[in-house]
């Protein structure tokens, strides 16, 4: 009952007519980041805290999840159209997506795109309100050992699941850590890897971190790619059939469940949610043989299944204080930027808070159906605007994004360096959402390994004999062992479909 | 990826990795404030380093026994170029033009076409539409530029570089 109440106060501070308008408008920016390819929902996320500092807290963070959500969405425009994921998120929308625009069926493709998206959110929402309470009050138990693992699973989670070869998913992870823990020492205030420079004293911020991973890096790797073909499509009518969503009723479910667990698992993200529900909409699938060619359950079970993993994301986040995704990361950041506190006290401090996250998710869902349903049209003249134009435009506002929280000419310089070193080992396969993980989750592993050993007097036994502890020890050994080839031969250990 | 490519990328995070251990063993232990051992605070950094370094020997195994003939892909005509070139036009303005002396809204505008100038000329050429495409560029980057500034300055009350 309680939790109604808290709902019913987030809903009502939502009607506002600024609140609307901050949905509408961020949706809408979103969907545009979202429809350019090469601009992915972090750097949305990540350069429109920049622009939000000075808000209200919850209008802020009104504002980044409408721009999260409208990204993932936005994504699957040009997945449809041009064959190009607008994010990783939508790249299995693709496979039907696309071959049900050449069949001229475009307009029946983002309606389909559409109604998987607000499906596979609004089920998102309904499991955010129930498990994040649940997740949080079993969270009061855990100690600095539980933590430690939490933290070094989602390193390894997104290590595993999002790069070329877990190894180097791995590595970029560990980076990430090594990143957070320059700067001041949290427990001992002692200054590590500083070289005796003021700046770096502070450490290196998180939004210039992933304005440089995620836009400057994206800026160089967009504009040394081949000039794309401006896009040339006619649309069918974009209204969802209720047939098709009556028929599919199933595998929106089934994709929607999957796509809230993967997005609850730390680090995994919201592509892997789209890639799983392909995959298992295929298996159960009786038209198994459409798939690849224009079918309209795929497309259904990739739209709900990314668009389901954005609130499974934020339920860790908001429960534990470790993302199910890179953008919940940084959206996790702006959330400790404007005074909330996520973990499992999140809670108890501010019960309201979890509630008006999920009435703000809810908005936000309502928003894409909005845009999805009456804006098609005039919103792809955005593909049409030349990425020569696009790309200086986006690194003015890298570099300000970057600069303005602190403003600091350093920050730029953070912003600089990171973006070229992820544009070097993007180009060796290393992905970047590691190196996110790492960079956020470094310093509760700092922390938590130290006051664990501290607590232990030095013994590792309690990490791997309190029972929480025992479980997420033997889910990173599983995750390094499944890199064993003799092992991953003999048990076939997770491939990407 | 090409085999020789991964090695020398493995031996590049190797070296991370040591330089990430060494400098991590050296650092203070704090021995003098009567701290425990266990919260040094090059425990966790030593820690990445060396998983570092024992993962660089497994990239550089995995490198080792990969197929030879998964070669280099064939890099697109012109992509280093065009690469080369934005990250000068970038660090240029991010790095070494921004704080000194124009106000951002000029630098910016000045990036914003240049940029966009570079990467469109050879289309403008070839569709001959050059002069349009200056002029159009040069409105677009003063107005993006005024917006952005205005938007940062005015509203989000940031103060320029």
């Amino acid at each position: 009952m309680d939790g109604l109440n808290h709902l019913g106060t987030a809903l009502a501070a939502l009607a506002g007519p600024w609140q609307v308008a901050y949905a509408l408008g961020a949706t809408l920016a979103g969907i545009m980041i979202g429809l350019l390819p090469g601009l992915s929902a972090t750097l949305g996320v990540a350069l429109f805290t920049t622009l939000t500092v000075k808000m209200a807290p919850n209008d802020a963070i009104l504002v980044l999840i409408c721009v999260y959500v409208g990204a993932i969405y936005g994504g699957s425009r040009t997945a449809i159209l041009l064959n190009i994921p607008g994010t990783a998120a939508n790249a299995a929308a693709c496979l039907d997506g696309h071959m049900l625009a050449r069949q001229g069926q475009a307009g029946r493709a983002m309606g389909i795109a559409t109604t998987g998206s607000v499906a596979g959110s609004l089920l998102g929402v309904v499991a955010l309100a129930m498990f994040t309470p649940l997740l949080a009050e079993t969270a009061l138990q855990f100690g600095a050992f539980e933590f430690f693992w939490l933290g070094m699973a989602g390193v390894m989670m997104s290590g595993s699941l999002t790069g070329s070869t877990p190894v180097k998913g791995w590595l970029m992870g560990l980076l990430g850590i090594f990143v957070a823990t320059i700067g001041l020492d949290p427990v001992h205030a002692y200054e590590r890897f500083t070289f005796g420079s003021n700046a770096m004293t502070g450490g290196v911020a998180l939004i210039p971190a992933l304005v440089g991973a995620f836009g400057f890096a994206e800026v160089l790797t967009v504009m040394g790619a081949p000039r794309l073909a401006p896009m040339k499509s006619t649309l069918d009518s974009v209204l969802p059939k209720i047939g098709d969503v009556l028929r599919y009723w199933r595998t929106i479910l089934r994709s929607g469940v999957i796509g809230i667990t993967i997005g609850i698992l730390p680090g995994v993200g919201e592509d892997m949610g789209a890639w799983s529900s392909y995959a298992a909409a295929k298996r159960a699938s009786r038209e198994r043989e459409k798939f690849g060619k224009g079918s309209v359950e795929g497309l259904m079970a990739a739209e709900t299944g990314d668009n389901a993993a954005i609130p499974g994301a934020l339920i860790p986040a908001l429960a534990l204080g470790i993302p199910g995704s890179a953008p919940a990361a940084v959206l996790m950041s702006a959330m400790i930027i404007h005074g909330a506190q996520p973990g499992p006290m999140l809670m108890v401090n501010q019960p309201q808070y979890i509630y008006d996250v999920v009435g703000i998710t809810l908005v936000a869902t309502l928003s894409i159906l909005v845009f999805g349903l009456v804006l098609v049209r005039p919103i792809l003249w955005v593909l049409r605007v030349p990425r020569d134009i696009i790309m200086p435009i986006v690194f003015v506002l890298c570099v300000l994004g970057a600069y303005s929280i602190t403003q600091r000419l350093f920050d730029v310089w953070v912003m600089l360096v990171v973006g070229v070193v992820c544009f070097l080992l993007r180009r060796r396969g290393f992905p970047v959402a590691p190196f996110v993980l790492g960079l956020v989750l470094g310093d509760i592993i700092d922390k938590s390994l130290r006051r664990g050993l501290v607590l232990s007097d030095g013994s590792l036994a309690p990490f791997f004999t309190r029972p929480i502890s025992a479980v997420l020890a033997l889910l990173v050994l599983a995750l390094l062992l499944s890199q064993v080839p003799s092992l991953r031969r003999r048990f076939s250990f997770g491939s990407q479909p | 990826m090409s085999r020789r490519a991964d090695l020398l990328t493995a031996a590049t995070w190797g070296a991370v990795g040591t330089a990430i251990l060494v400098a991590s063993w050296r650092m203070n232990r704090l021995d003098d404030r009567g701290i425990s051992p266990w919260s040094a605070p090059g425990l966790t950094p030593g820690v990445v380093g060396a998983l570092m370094m024992l993962l660089a020997l497994v990239l550089a195994l995995q490198a080792r026994h990969a197929a030879a003939d998964a070669d280099e892909p064939v890099p697109q005509p012109g992509a280093l170029g065009r690469t080369l070139l934005a990250l000068a036009l970038c660090i240029g303005f991010a790095g070494v033009a921004l704080g000194h002396g124009l106000p951002f809204v000029v630098e910016g505008a000045a990036f914003i076409f240049v940029f966009t100038t570079l990467f469109s000329l050879p289309v403008w050429r070839a569709e001959h539409r050059v002069v349009r495409g200056l002029l159009q560029t040069l409105a677009i980057a003063v107005l993006a530029s005024s917006f952005i500034a205005w938007l940062f300055e005015s509203v989000f009350l940031v103060r320029l570089p």
